[in-house]
Order: C-alpha cells, then structure tokens, then sequence
C-alpha cells in the first residue's frame, strides 16, 4: 500500500448561521489520501464537500481536529505553505496577467529565475495543449482553455498535493467530457496526490479511484466506484450514485426474500420475516412478455433512448425503473403490457 | 515597484520638507504674531518694523474668535509671542482665560486710559468707529437718504437687505449692540426691543465684521453697519457706497496688542509692541491707507478720514461695563434677536 | 454565505504580514484618532470637578440646537439621496449612453471641479447669482427680494458640491457590471426598464449606499457652505458648534454639539453596513466573459440622460466661469477692466502658501491612497479580531466635523509626549485620516465586486498575504487606490475647516489664504487663488488617470480597463 500523503483527523467546522444559530458544516470527518491517488469528494451541494477541501487547502481552518499532509501537522500552516495547487470553479485566473504569467505566478512567487520560469511555463502550456496562448489575456480564451490554464496554473510549481473544486460546472456537457479525461490522464502521468470535489457522480465514477460520499457534513461511505454503485451503504448513496430501485421485502428464509408477492433466491443472514430495503440496479432487472393477462406486472411507460430503452414498469405497489440494454435483441414491449420480472440475484443488495 | 517608489519618495520628500520646515523656524530668531488686523493692514506695518529693527515678523491672519480659540488651544506651548489687532473684547475674553503677559511699552504712559489695561495686558494701537454704509443706487432706485438715524434703518424698504456682524463671532457685532444699549440709555429691553425690530431687515449676520461690505458695494444688501476702516476699504475699491452715522451717535472700539504668556521670543515680542503703540508706527496708518484712527495721542488723525468722522457722534463702549455684561447680552442677542424673523 | 467564520488570533500571528499591517493600522488609529477624540471627550465631560453631563444636558434641551439637529439631518439627508442620484445620473451617462471621448471628457471635467474647488466658492457663485441683486434673479429673470440665503442654496451648493463624490464611488461600480449580465437579462425578454430595475439597480445598491453614506457624512459635516448661505434662519449643528467655540471661545459646548453630531454619523453607517452586508455582489471572478456595448438603454433614454447631464454641467462651468472673470478684473461688479494683477500677486506674496500646499499634498496623496486601500483590503477581505472597530475608528475623523477634527488635534498635538502643532506632519496626518474614508470605502465596495477565489489562488500558489496584496489585490482594486489618492490630493488642495487650525507660522495653506481674502474683501486674489488649485488639481488627476491607462494597459485585459470606464 502507498503511503499516506493526506490525513484527516476527525476535523469539524461550525458556523454562525444568522437563523438556524451554530450549525456544523463538516462533522468529523477522517479521511487518508494515499501518495498518487486521486479521491473525489461527493455530495449534493451543501454537504460540506468543498469545506473539506477549503481546509485542505488551509483556506478555512477546521474548529476541531488535524490535517496532515505528507506526514506533517498543517492544521494551522497559511494556504501558502502547504504546498498545494488549487483550481477553482470559478477558475480564478489572474484579470489582469496575461496567460503566461497567470501560469508563472507560483514559480515568480518562488523566486526563480527568469530562464527556468519560461521553461517550466512553456513546457506545461504544451501539457495542457496551449502551447500557441502564452501571450493572450484570460478574458481572450473560451472555458475550457480558461480552466486549463488554470490546471496548468495549478501544477507548473510541481505542488505536493492537487485539489479540485467543482472544476468542470462551468463547462458544457461535452467539454466536461474531454476535460475530466484530460485531468486524469495528467494526474496519472504527474501521479500527484489529489482530492477533487464534484456533486456530480458520473464524473466522480469517471475520474476517481477512491470515492468518499459526504451528506450533511459527514462522509458516508468510502470506496471504489464500483462498491459504491453495487454495495451502497445507504439508501442515500443509492439513490446518490446512479438510477436505483428500493423494493421493500421480506426474508421468508435463509435463502429467500418476498418482494411484491415474487420470491427471490437471496442468501441473507437476516432473522425470518424481518422487513428489509432491497436496492436494484434498473439494468440488472429483465422483463419478458407475460403469457395471458394473470402477470402481476405491466409496463407504465417505454422510453427509447438509443443505447438502451427504459421502462417503468408497475409491480405491485412499487414502480420499477428497468434499463434493457439488450433491447436489440427483443421485440419492444408496449405500454400496458403484462410482463415477468426476473431479478439477477447478483444485482441484488440488502441495505442495513 | 512603481508604488513602493513613489511611496518611498514621497516619505522623503515629507522628512526634508518637515527638516527644512524646522530649521528655517530655528535659523532666524523672528517674531510669532497672529494677527487679526487683515493681512493688507497688518503686513506693511511688520515690514516697516522688519525695516527698523532687522527682526522678521513671522505672522498668520485669523478672524478674533479663530485666533482667540488658537491661543487658548496653546496656552500650554504657546506658538506666538504677540497677538496683533482687534476689538478690546476679544483681549478682554483673554485676560479671563490667563493667556496674556502684563507688558507696559513706553508709550503705555501717554494713552488715556480707555487705551489700555490697567496692569498692561493689552494696550490699544488704533480706534476703530462703526458707521452705516449704504449702496448709492440702492438709495436711488428707492428715493431714499442715507440713515442719519439708528430708526432710519427700520424703514422696511431695506426689508431682508441689511447685512451686519453676528454677534457670536465678531467683534464688530458686539460692538454695536452696546452702541444700541448705549443710546437707549442702557436700558436693555427698550434696547432688544429695536434689535428685534432691526432683525426684520437684515437679509443675514456675517461670520466677519466686514463680510457684509462687499455684498453692500456690489448691491446684493443695501447696507448694514460695519467698521469705518472695512467700509473707506470699500469705497476705495471703487464700490458706490454712502457712509453716514446716527444722529443719536454711534460707538468705537479699540483696536489691541498684548504679549502671549510663556512666549518664546518675549524680547522680539516686546520690540514689536513698543513698536505698534509708538507714534511712529500709528503715524504711517496714513500713509498705507490703512483708515484706522490712531490711538497715540501724538498721531495726527488723517486729514480725509477726519472729514469723514467730522460732526459725527462717536463715543467709546464704556469698557467696564461691557466686559462686565458682554456674555450675558450675547447670550440674549443670540436667545431673542437671531430666532426673530 | 449567510454564515461568519469563526475569528482567531492564532490564524492572523501565523501571518506576519497580515499582524504587521493590522498593528501598524492601530498604532495610526490610536494616535491620529483616538487620542485627539479622547482629548476632546475630555474636554466634553470633564471639568475642574470632575465627570460632568451638564454640558450636554444643556445642549439637548437648547431649542436652537434641537432646531439646528433637526436641520443638519434634513439637509444630510436630502444632499445625500439628490447627490446619489445626480452621481448616478452622471456615472450611468458616462458607462451606457455610448458617449464619444469629448463629451466624457467635458461632463468629467464639469463634475470635478466642484469637487476641486475651495467648497465656499460655489457658495459665493450662487450668492453673486441668486441674491437680490444676482445675475440670474436679477438681470435675467428680474425678480426682486429674493433671498439667497436658506435651506434651498444650502442645499443646492452642497448638493453640486458633493455628487462627484458619488459619481466616483458609482461609476466604476457601474462599468464593472457586466454588460452580458444586462444583455442575458434583455435576451430573456425583459424591457429595458425592467431589467434596468432588476439588474442595474441592484447590483450597483453597494455603491448606493456607499456613495449616500459618504454624501451624508459630507454633508453633515460640512461647515462651510452652511456657514456663508445658510443665514440665520436655518442653523446646522458644524456652524453650531464653530459659532460656540470660535464666537463664544466655549470649547466645552463646541465639542459637545460636535459630539451630538456623531451620533447621527454613526447610525448611519451602521445602518449602511447591516444593509449593504448581507448580500455579496460578484462580478469580477477569474472567469472573464467577452464583452459588448450593452444596448440595455434605449437611444432616446441616451439622449435624455446626456442632456441632462449636460444641463447640471452647464450650471456648473457657468459658475466657475463667474470665478475666472472675477480673477481677471481690477474689481467684481466695479470696476471691470482686465488685469493679471491678481496672479501677480499670489505669485508673490502669496508663493510660501502654494509652496507648503503643494509640498503637504504631494506627500499626503500617496500616503493616503496607500492608508485607505490597506485599511479597505483589511476589513473587506481578512478576518482578524477587531475587524468592525477598525472599520469604525478608521471613518471617525471623516464623520466629525473638520472643526472639531482641528480643535481636537490643535489640544491633543499641542503638548509633549506628542508635540506637532507648528509642523508639516500635523497637517498632512489630519489630511489623510479625515479624506482617506473616501479610498476605503472604494476599496470594499470594489472588493465586494471581485471573488474571493483569486486572492486565495495566489496564496494557494505560495504567496504570502502581503505579496497576494500586491501583486493581485492592488492592481484590481488600483482604481479605488487612485481614487483615494486623488481625494487625499484633492482635499489638501482645497479643504479648510480641520486645518484652518492647524497651519502655522511655518506652514500655510492656499485655502486658508483665499478664506483670509475674501474676509479682507479682495474677492480678485481670492478667485485667482481658487482658479490655480482647481487648474493645478486638474493637471494631477489627468496625469493620474494617464498613469492609470499606462500602468494597465500592457497587462491588463478588458475587464481591468472596465474601471475606468472607458
């Protein structure tokens, strides 16, 4: 295992709220960050993700507990000594420098010399792919080359850590696309430590090989992607993470539970008929056409969508979401059709 | 870069200029004066005293009052070692604060006694009388002579265009309105009562004494009445102006110079009072136009200023009483003649 | 955020940048403000007995200072709102109508000379004009018995004299809103008076409240323009409180009265600061859009707006005009001939005055265009403890009323341990702690304007605070540093009611000589000395705006130039 390179301890920070009087932003949070890993923080918006991060950076400083980074105590060092490279939402290029020498600041704040300066600023204009835009002003470039010059601003001093502030909400559907690849590509080429925040979990998926899930202040859940959308801890971070059915059911046996009248094979080590959530991917659902009209399910709404098709299907008194990506391989089933419901024991995860 | 430079330069330019400023006071060995004589009155009489003694008169103009609130304000570290000119009742307000050093020059002998301050505190340089100056074609157009009476001035063609002294910050004010007391036999109310008559004219009372005279010569007011010295400095600009004086009289005042207590250069400061109170330097208030009546009884008043003054009726503001009453009859004025309109 | 961080210590001494300015910001306030207030205060309640209330209990009940309270408030308070909105009328026509160069030119140019000029000629000008014999009452209208004293020319005087300040506290507020906001708000189909309403206006309410609040303080502490056009007939508390201390030689009640007047100065700055507080306006963040002429404003609302201003500019040439001819002839309204006698003469006898008033302002502007931006960054952007009595301390001397700011030092700096009555420092000090409020409240409203995140990505890139101040903080916010210094070089050209105290034997003042001539009736050198400080202020603001353009032209993008407007 690497290396620790960011270490949380138990950090809270409180504020003054004018109506609801001192509430918590972030709530004992522990977290470690190994040497190169990149660990999105995500949540909806005001669950305390970027106070996190602000604190990471030294912008805020937590009411309770101690931040590390590479093994030192900075609870309380200035932002500028922590040795960090920020990029912001907002991008917060410099108005009035030119590209060149918003991406030279770090290095001109060092104090090094005019020759390594050009160097250092050209070589990583190249990485970012704005080698020609060293003497254009900010407000001169679109988005996207805006926040790459911020990305280069970021790392051209080679910073210990790199944090990531909802970099791409700015940006176009698309772009964003090409841009979370661009930052992962140079994250794992430069393999530097960084924690990014998004409230958005598909780019959380698409980046990241750690995920911590904060709500209301405090982390949720923490794991790879993968665990996440397969094995969420909660009903929150499965509904959070992607599209999600919750079926209530109940264990009929050791091997068995009862959801809307249909038995599902399901090993649980849970008490006989004690009540649980069961959380189902829609595309780990198959539906089939019903022979007669006696199926207990029937399709609500059909919505083609190119790569797969959705359905809603009504079961009992719950409405499934179901994504059949196979759906090329079928006759389409039409809206009031009775259907069979067969759940993949596989995609099946009891919550709790 | 460019900022910490200028920045850099200017904190030099503040340091030399604040040496420089100390040095210059350091090098010559001058006399401080604040003077309340106009600068025009005042800077030919220093320049002749500069002349006769080789000491420079370092001098700064303010209005009575301001100057009287400055010396009380440095009573602890006086900065000047003479105050110069103006009315007796702003010394008299100086003796009561101790902010003055007994001082008899050689002339102090001569002057008669409404000339000076028993122990020296001040000594007068000049007489000063107030007069009514009216605007020739303000009389004119309205078909009237010039006020040779104080009822004269009730008449309510000059309705809103009189302009006189406020009594809280001039002398000249104050002045008269222990003439009004005096030719009311002092009696105070019969007194007020023409005050407040009087209020119905005046357009507005002015900060100084003869703050109303250009406003008179250019026939903004109509007139008023100010120190003759302030209204022949008006005519002599060429402003069409009328000076009369009631028949029933009107009152003078001494024009002062008194010694500042902890002075730093009472010697100078000495040299110049016995300069002021001479006969020598009284006798060129003629010469640079300067209309003040002379308070050395050796001094020949001025041949046209006397043609002026001739047949009028001036007499002096009875010192005792008026110091003795001053505050309380401002006070008054202030209370029921200001808010009367 | 609707929260407050918490505040400590330990954050700001981790900082020595930061607790070097923050210590030497207090050690100047402490000297400079409280220890001459103390003074007076001390002068206000104590006596030879002791602690006593008598004073002011005598002043409260005193109808004629009830009256003259009443008064004061009434006229701050209606200079302030009139002056606010010519300021806007004024900074709109200037940012919007799509004026060409010449007429910008002309309407600044007419704006800033009432700003320029000795406050007590604009009031002459309107007596020359509107008394009884006025130009304008007078020979052109041929009315009789008016009256050019009052609550009316008070108001007018002030009113002209003090909406510069409000046009350039609004103006660059205004340029830097962007015109895609407007234009977004236009796509969506709102009218123009709609999104004029909802747009414009709201987002420039900061400087609003900036500009009314410093109106209002101007205003009440304004001695001089009451002084000669209030009349008898409607008393202020500054007048008040002159009257009481130079008329009456009572310190005592003077700096009572001037004690009453802070009340109302502090309340409304308090009010300004709960008001404007609450919201945050970004505008200017490190995500720069392009820009384009905003079409927000209907042509014919163009030409009203321009011929508008052009009416209030032409008043106000036209009064300085009477200002020139008066120092051009042997004597105003007698004798009208042409003369250079009057230039001659303060060339001459008047040359100590220009030289010690060039010398002070020279080294007072950078000082306090430096003081009011540090003093703006450090409570707009920092958060140490303290942080609200600095920004209160800090506008002090700007509220009192200049003569009581002038007694107040003349007792404080009179005697050991600090002795500098006589001096220059005196001088320049109450200069730029009584003018510099003006630059800070620039400063915080332009920082209110600028996101936060670029201060912090400086400082994430390795800057300390006082090198991010620098190298990012100041050039963005040079516009209110320039704007500080040119009122701390403006006022020491022309203010007079704090430092007629305060000159002395050594050093004099240009003001202090033209007050002096217009006692003495020389209206000719007093209008020539007038006719110098505005042309001499006048040339220092064009090459601090020249400075301004050059400085940021190289590096700077278009929304650095916005600024300025232009």
């Amino acid at each position: 295992m690497a290396p620790i390179s960011i270490q949380l301890d138990r950090i809270s920070k409180r504020f003054d709220h004018t109506v609801k009087g001192e509430v918590y932003a972030v709530r004992e949070v522990s977290l470690a960050v190994e040497q190169g890993e990149l660990l999105t923080l995500l949540g909806p918006s005001g669950c305390g993700k970027s106070t996190t991060l602000r604190m990471i950076a030294g912008f805020e400083e937590p009411d309770e507990g101690t931040i590390s980074i590479g093994g030192k105590d900075v609870t309380h060092v200035l932002p500028n000594k922590r040795g960090i490279g920020f990029v912001f939402q907002n991008y917060a290029l410099f108005p009035h420098l030119s590209v060149f020498e918003n991406v030279a600041y770090g290095l001109r704040v060092q104090g090094r010399d005019e020759a390594a300066i050009g160097r250092a600023v050209g070589d990583v204009l190249e990485l970012v792919g704005l080698g020609r835009y060293e003497r254009q002003q900010p407000h001169q470039l679109s988005g996207g080359e805006q926040q790459r010059v911020a990305l280069a601003r970021a790392v051209v001093f080679q910073p210990e850590v790199l944090l990531f502030d909802e970099p791409l909400s700015n940006l176009d559907a698309k772009l964003r696309v090409e841009m979370r690849e661009q930052i992962r590509a140079l994250q794992k080429r430069i393999g530097i430590t960084t924690v990014y925040v998004t409230h958005d979990q598909e780019e959380a998926m698409a980046i990241s090989d750690r995920i911590a899930v904060m709500d209301r202040g405090e982390i949720v859940q923490e794991g790879s992607a993968h665990q996440l959308y397969y094995r969420p801890a909660s009903e929150f971070v499965a509904r959070f993470i992607g599209r999600t059915n919750i079926l209530p059911g109940r264990v009929v046996s050791a091997a068995e539970v009862e959801v809307e009248g249909l038995r599902i094979a399901l090993a649980t080590s849970r008490a006989m008929g004690e009540t649980v959530q069961l959380v189902v991917r829609p595309e780990m659902i198959e539906l089939g056409p019903a022979a007669g009209e006696t199926g207990a399910a029937h399709i609500v709404q059909r919505t083609f969508l190119g790569e797969k098709t959705d359905y809603l299907v009504a079961l009992g008194g719950s409405t499934l979401q179901v994504s059949a990506t196979d759906h090329y391989r079928r006759p389409p089933l039409d809206v009031g059709q009775p259907v069979t419901v067969h759940f993949h024991p596989e995609g099946l995860h009891v919550l709790g | 870069m460019n900022l910490r430079r200028s920045t850099l330069v200017a904190l030099a330019l503040g340091l030399a200029g604040g040496l420089a400023g100390t040095t210059a006071v350091r090098a010559a060995d001058p006399v401080n004066v604040y003077t309340i004589w106009p600068e025009n009155y005042a800077r030919p009489m220093f320049q002749e005293f500069e002349k006769q003694t080789g000491i420079k008169v370092n001098f700064l103009r303010f209005s009575s009052g301001e100057a009287l609130a400055r010396v009380i304000a440095e009573k602890n570290n006086p900065r000047i070692d003479v105050l110069f000119g103006g009315p007796v009742e702003t010394f008299a307000a100086g003796i009561k604060e101790g902010i003055f050093e007994p001082y008899k020059s050689p002339s102090f002998a001569k002057l008669p006694a409404r000339f000076k301050q028993a122990d020296g505190q001040w000594t007068a340089i000049a007489d000063d009388p107030l007069v009514f100056m009216t605007n020739a074609g303000f009389l004119k157009e309205n078909k009237l002579k010039p006020p040779a009476s104080w009822d004269d001035l009730l008449n309510p063609a000059y309705k809103n265009m009189l302009q006189m002294a406020d009594a809280r910050t001039s002398g000249t004010a104050v002045t008269r309105i222990f003439s009004v007391l005096e030719v009311n036999g002092r009696d105070e109310d019969k007194a007020f009562a023409y005050l407040k008559k009087l209020r119905q004219n005046v357009q507005v009372y002015t900060k100084s004494g003869g703050g109303g005279t250009l406003p008179t010569g250019l026939g903004q007011a109509a007139g008023g009445i100010f120190f003759i010295v302030d209204a022949l400095e008006t005519k002599a600009k060429g402003y069409d102006v009328i000076i009369s004086f009631p028949k029933e009289g009107i009152g003078t005042s001494a024009e002062a110079i008194a010694l500042i207590k902890g002075a730093k250069n009472p010697e100078a400061g000495k040299k110049l009072i016995d300069f002021a109170t001479s006969a020598a330097m009284q006798s060129k208030l003629a010469e640079f136009k300067v209309n003040f009546v002379p308070a050395h009884p050796d001094v020949q008043t001025e041949a046209s200023l006397a043609e002026v003054l001739k047949g009028a009726k001036i007499f002096p503001i009875d010192d005792d009483y008026a110091g003795a009453n001053r505050k309380r009859i401002v006070e008054r004025w202030i209370k029921e003649v200001l808010p009367a309109q | 955020m609707a929260a407050r961080q918490t505040v400590s210590w330990r954050r700001v001494a981790a900082d020595p940048a930061l607790l070097t300015a923050i210590l030497a910001v207090w050690i100047l306030l402490l000297l400079f403000v409280l220890y001459p207030l103390a003074h007076l205060l001390e002068r206000a309640f104590f006596d030879e007995s002791g602690f006593t209330l008598e004073p002011l209990l005598a002043s409260l009940v005193d109808s004629g200072h009830q009256a003259a309270f009443a008064n004061s408030l009434i006229l701050a308070t209606v200079v302030g709102a009139l002056g606010t909105a010519l300021g806007f009328l004024f900074a709109l026509t200037a940012v919007r109508a799509g004026l060409s160069r010449h007429w910008l030119t002309f309407l600044d140019a007419a704006a800033l000379l009432p700003l320029v000029s000795p406050p007590f000629t604009t009031s002459i000008a309107i007596i020359f004009s509107f008394g009884p014999k006025g130009f304008i009452t007078h020979d052109l209208l041929g009315l009789t018995n008016v009256s050019a004293y009052g609550f009316w020319s008070t108001m007018s005087a002030e009113t002209l004299t003090y909406f510069p300040i409000a046009y350039l506290t609004l103006r660059p507020i205004l340029a830097a809103i962007d015109p895609n906001l407007e234009e977004m708000a236009f796509s969506l189909g709102g009218s123009r008076w709609r999104i004029f309403r909802t747009v414009t206006v709201p987002l420039a309410v900061p400087g609003f409240a900036n500009a009314f609040l410093l109106l209002f303080a101007a205003s009440l502490a304004d001695f001089a323009t009451p002084l000669i056009l209030a009349g008898n007939s409607f008393p202020v508390l500054p007048t008040q409180a002159y009257l009481q201390i130079t008329g009456l030689f009572d310190f005592k009640g003077g700096a009572v009265l001037s004690l009453i007047l802070l009340v109302p100065a502090v309340a409304v700055f308090l009010l300004q600061r709960a008001w404007v507080g609450r919201r945050t306006y970004v505008t200017v963040t490190g995500k720069v859009g392009q820009r384009s002429r905003s079409r927000a404003i209907a042509p014919w609302a163009s030409v009203l707006l321009v011929a508008a201003c052009v009416a209030v500019a032409a008043i106000i040439v036209y009064f300085y005009a009477l200002l020139l001819i008066a120092s051009l002839v042997v004597a105003f309204g007698a004798n009208n001939s042409f003369t250079w006698h009057h230039y001659h003469v303060i060339f001459t006898e008047g040359l100590p005055a220009i030289r010690d008033t060039l010398i002070i302002a020279a080294i007072g502007m950078p000082l306090g265009g430096f003081y009011g931006v540090l003093v703006g960054y450090l409570i707009a952007r920092r958060n140490f403890p303290g942080r609200r009595a600095m920004e209160l301390v800090a506008m002090i001397n700007y509220a009192l009323p200049g003569t009581i700011v002038g007694i107040a030092y003349l007792i404080a700096f009179n005697d050991p341990p600090v002795a500098l009555t006589g001096g220059v420092l005196i001088i320049v000090a109450c200069y730029i702690f009584r003018y510099s409020p003006t630059g800070i409240r620039a400063t915080v409203a332009l920082l209110q304007q600028i996101d936060r995140s670029l201060e912090e990505a400086s400082s994430s890139l390795g800057a300390g605070s006082g090198e991010t101040f620098r190298r990012v903080t100041l050039p963005l916010i040079a516009p209110a540093f320039f704007a500080g210094l040119g009122v701390v070089f403006i006022r020491s050209m022309t203010a007079i009611s704090a430092t007629i105290f305060l000159v002395s034997i050594s050093w004099t003042l240009i003001t202090v000589r033209i007050l002096e001539n217009m006692t003495e009736m020389a209206l000719g050198p007093a209008a020539a000395f007038s006719v110098f400080v505005i042309v001499v202020v006048f040339v220092v603001v064009a090459g601090l705006s020249a400075i301004l353009v050059r400085l940021r032209a190289p590096a700077a993008g278009a929304a650095a130039r916005s600024f300025l407007g232009g």
